[in-house]
């Protein structure tokens, strides 16, 4: 068995052109570069000086890193390995350069520059049903695309009735591609692929498609190949699959790695950095810098402030953390037992609220500037941007002297979640997307009667 | 356990002489050759499968453009004077646009092979000579059935060619050598600017008058004005007028010249062919993401 990874990406570098006019351009350039020039002069930074002499000035940087002017680095300087038996996930925002790092990988696009070695045969399940003739046949389209992949006939017969068995349009199979309905090119598509059986597989989001019946029969097919010592990356937006599917992860943002290692490392780290983007997001759109958060006739809240516990005013806090909000207002008139109200949103669920409404709590009497603390001690709260929702009721609860507006935001990080135990397949992806409150819990399982041979 | 296929990518550097690209190239193709082969019957079956009349369609372009000469010049609109000996016009004029036709399909459809398969290039990795060969044998197919038609025809005139005739095939040989290099020249250009095919479409309807295959090409003797001349020689600057020349003399006396001009073009043909499939190689990475 050779220890050489399946997969080697070292300093991968890939450029394109924004316009279509330049890529063009350069297209010619480029090709005249290569098929004419001696080596030597084939250097991106040898066609970016030249680029640049012709044309308006691109930075001076762009010049040094070999860009000419509307070009960017899609992938930049990316590096990992990928042995057999293992799995690689890719994880970024849209535009990351995860397709494209594939499609190099694949051999679709030739590398700016940088090195890619693939031990073995390579599959690449890139947008499936690419490829098949829309005039011909389900049939004699899975012999095409098999000798796309370079199966030979023999090969393809063999497996054919497997194919047919998996995608499930064996009544179809007579009929031209052109009347298929989307679901069923993409089930032909992928059973195909499915059976290629090659040493190193790429899967590229693929599995957003097609019912939940056979997004489970694909799931399963894949687990079974990456158990037969098959190298594997995937690139999905599903963080849960990349956490239960993968062995690591590298995530990319603006083709440069940001951070690779153990997936749920890198799953965690990324969904923090997600929360914390989308609470700057939503202070965004609430507009900084405004002389109150809320205003009525009766009432100015000119600020509202998360608190740490040493009295820091820090939007950050870790799981369990205990935190505190403090609201800094002015009543406009004498105001007796005001009811504050203040409830907690995440991903647009109210989580809990703090309200004097319920526990009767009141200052017996506001009237001019004022401020009010309200302590959350060792919160529940699992990772997720928080909004601060406020509101403000008369002593019987009928009127309201503020209407429900949003204050504030906080985020709680994934520091501290260790505390809570992780050894489940899809911890992170429970813990920091699907769920909002943790409840400490205790499973009795001593109830259950194992059957004879388990014991 | 033999150790597993190891390919790498890299920035591209091919070297563009070395015995050893050449050798890897053939290579890589011969182990697609499966490919070829199913793409060539894909096109050849999804080529008529939504017309009604079918394959009537490859013979149709080369029959209707003899029966619009041979009428024009029936009803004596131009004037197509042919030799003492020669076969009868439209025999010559079928000969001549079946032979045109194929060169400028093969010429065509290989330059848009690339291009026109943009799913499929930009989706999977495969050499993409596959298409350019591929689309070319189809014309090769295409070519057999308008030869079919040919044989048919000179049966109906009862016309006997000298029996020699079997040998003009072979000059179809260096003839599509000539139609793929040009072909696999301009496909790489014609997957960054469509201007290139629509180029070729324009040229090539031109092209058909400036080639013996309407008219014979005017003999060096009966020349008489300065512009007769200046079609002559814009005949002999056109390779494809030696090979027609080549087979029109095998069919009309059963010899085969040896001039200077079909050496020449023969050299030339296989030469574009060396120097469009290396040019297409060399220009394979960057392709896929211009399209």
């Amino acid at each position: 068995m050779s220890s050489e990874p399946a997969i080697r990406v070292e300093r991968l570098s890939k450029k394109f052109a924004r316009s279509l006019k330049k890529a063009m351009a350069y297209g010619l350039v480029d090709i005249a570069r290569v098929a004419f020039l001696p080596r030597r002069a084939r250097s991106p930074q040898f066609a970016a000086r030249v680029a640049d002499a012709a044309s308006a000035p691109a930075p001076a940087a762009d010049v040094a890193e070999g860009l000419r002017p509307s070009e960017f680095w899609a992938v930049r300087d990316v590096s990992f390995e990928v042995r057999s038996g293992e799995c690689l996930g890719l994880i970024g925002a849209n535009g990351a350069g995860k397709s494209t790092i594939f499609k190099i990988m694949s051999g679709i696009y030739g590398p700016t520059s940088g090195r890619v070695e693939i031990r073995g045969r390579l599959s690449a399940l890139i947008e499936v049903g690419a490829g098949f003739h829309p005039m011909l046949s389900g049939r004699e389209n899975i012999y095409i695309s098999g000798a796309v992949l370079g199966m030979t006939t023999a090969q393809i017969e063999k497996k054919y009735e497997q194919i047919v068995d998996f995608s499930g349009v064996r009544d179809f199979i007579d009929m031209p591609v052109k009347f298929y309905s989307s679901g069923m090119h993409v089930r032909l598509g992928f059973a195909v692929l499915a059976y290629l059986e090659p040493e190193v597989l790429l899967i590229d989001e693929i599995l957003a498609v097609g019912d939940m019946e056979f997004q489970k029969k694909c799931i399963d097919r894949i687990n079974e190949m990456r158990q037969s010592r098959m190298a594997i990356a995937l690139v999905s937006h599903s963080l849960y699959r990349i956490e239960s599917l993968c062995h690591r992860a590298v995530w990319l943002d603006h083709g440069k790695v940001v951070l690779s290692g153990p997936a749920r490392d890198v799953v965690r780290a990324y969904r923090d950095r997600q929360i914390l983007l989308s609470a700057d997001e939503a202070r965004a759109k609430q507009g900084g810098g405004a002389a109150a958060v809320a205003e009525s006739p009766f009432f100015t809240v000119h600020r509202a402030d998360p608190l740490h516990e040493d009295g820091r005013a820090d939007a950050r806090f870790a799981f369990g953390e205990t935190l505190a909000i403090r609201l800094a207002f002015t009543a406009k008139q004498r105001i007796e037992r005001p009811l504050f109200n203040l409830a907690f949103v995440a991903a647009g669920v109210r989580v809990l609220e703090t309200s004097m409404l319920v526990d009767g709590q009141a200052p017996e009497c506001v009237e001019g500037p004022g401020e009010l603390v309200v302590r959350l001690p060792a919160p529940r709260l699992l990772p997720n941007a928080y909004t601060v929702e406020l509101f403000i009721r008369n002593r019987e609860g009928m009127v309201d002297l503020i209407d429900t507006q949003t204050v504030t935001h906080f985020t709680i990080t994934s520091d501290g979640l260790e505390a809570i135990p992780q050894a489940g397949p899809y911890a992170l992806g429970h813990l920091m997307h699907g769920n909002i409150v943790h409840q400490p819990y205790e499973w009795d399982l001593s109830r259950i009667r194992q059957p004879e041979e388990a014991r | 356990m033999s150790a597993p296929l190891l390919t790498v990518y890299e920035s591209s550097n091919t070297d563009r002489l070395s015995i050893s690209a050449w050798r890897e190239m053939l290579a890589e193709f011969w182990s697609y050759r499966e490919l070829t082969w199913r793409l060539m019957s894909r096109n050849f079956a999804a080529q008529f499968r939504q017309s009604f009349l079918g394959y009537l369609w490859v013979i149709l372009p080369p029959v209707a453009t003899t029966i619009v000469f041979a009428l024009l010049r029936q009803a004596q609109i131009v004037n197509v004077p042919m030799a003492e000996g020669a076969m009868p016009y439209v025999l010559f004029a079928l000969m001549g646009t079946t032979v045109w036709g194929f060169f400028t399909q093969v010429t065509i459809t290989t330059t848009h092979s690339v291009a026109g398969a943009g799913n499929l290039v930009s989706r999977i990795y495969f050499p993409r000579e596959v298409l350019a060969v591929s689309s070319a044998l189809n014309a090769v197919i295409n070519l057999c059935i308008r030869l079919v038609v040919l044989a048919l025809t000179f049966a109906l005139a009862r016309y006997v060619p000298h029996w020699q005739v079997v040998f003009a095939p072979l000059l179809l040989v260096p003839l599509m050598a000539l139609a793929m290099g040009l072909g696999l020249l301009f496909a790489p250009v014609n997957t960054m600017m469509d201007d290139m095919g629509r180029m070729l479409d324009f040229a090539f309807q031109f092209g058909l008058f400036l080639a013996p295959t309407v008219y014979p090409t005017p003999r060096l003797a009966d020349i008489t004005g300065k512009w007769e001349l200046a079609l002559f020689w814009i005949h002999s600057l056109n390779p494809v007028s030696h090979f027609l020349h080549a087979m029109q003399s095998l069919v009309e006396t059963g010899t085969f010249d040896v001039t200077r001009g079909l050496v020449v073009s023969t050299i030339l043909s296989f030469l574009a062919l060396a120097a469009g499939w290396r040019f297409f190689h060399i220009c394979e990475p960057l392709l896929a993401e211009r399209l």
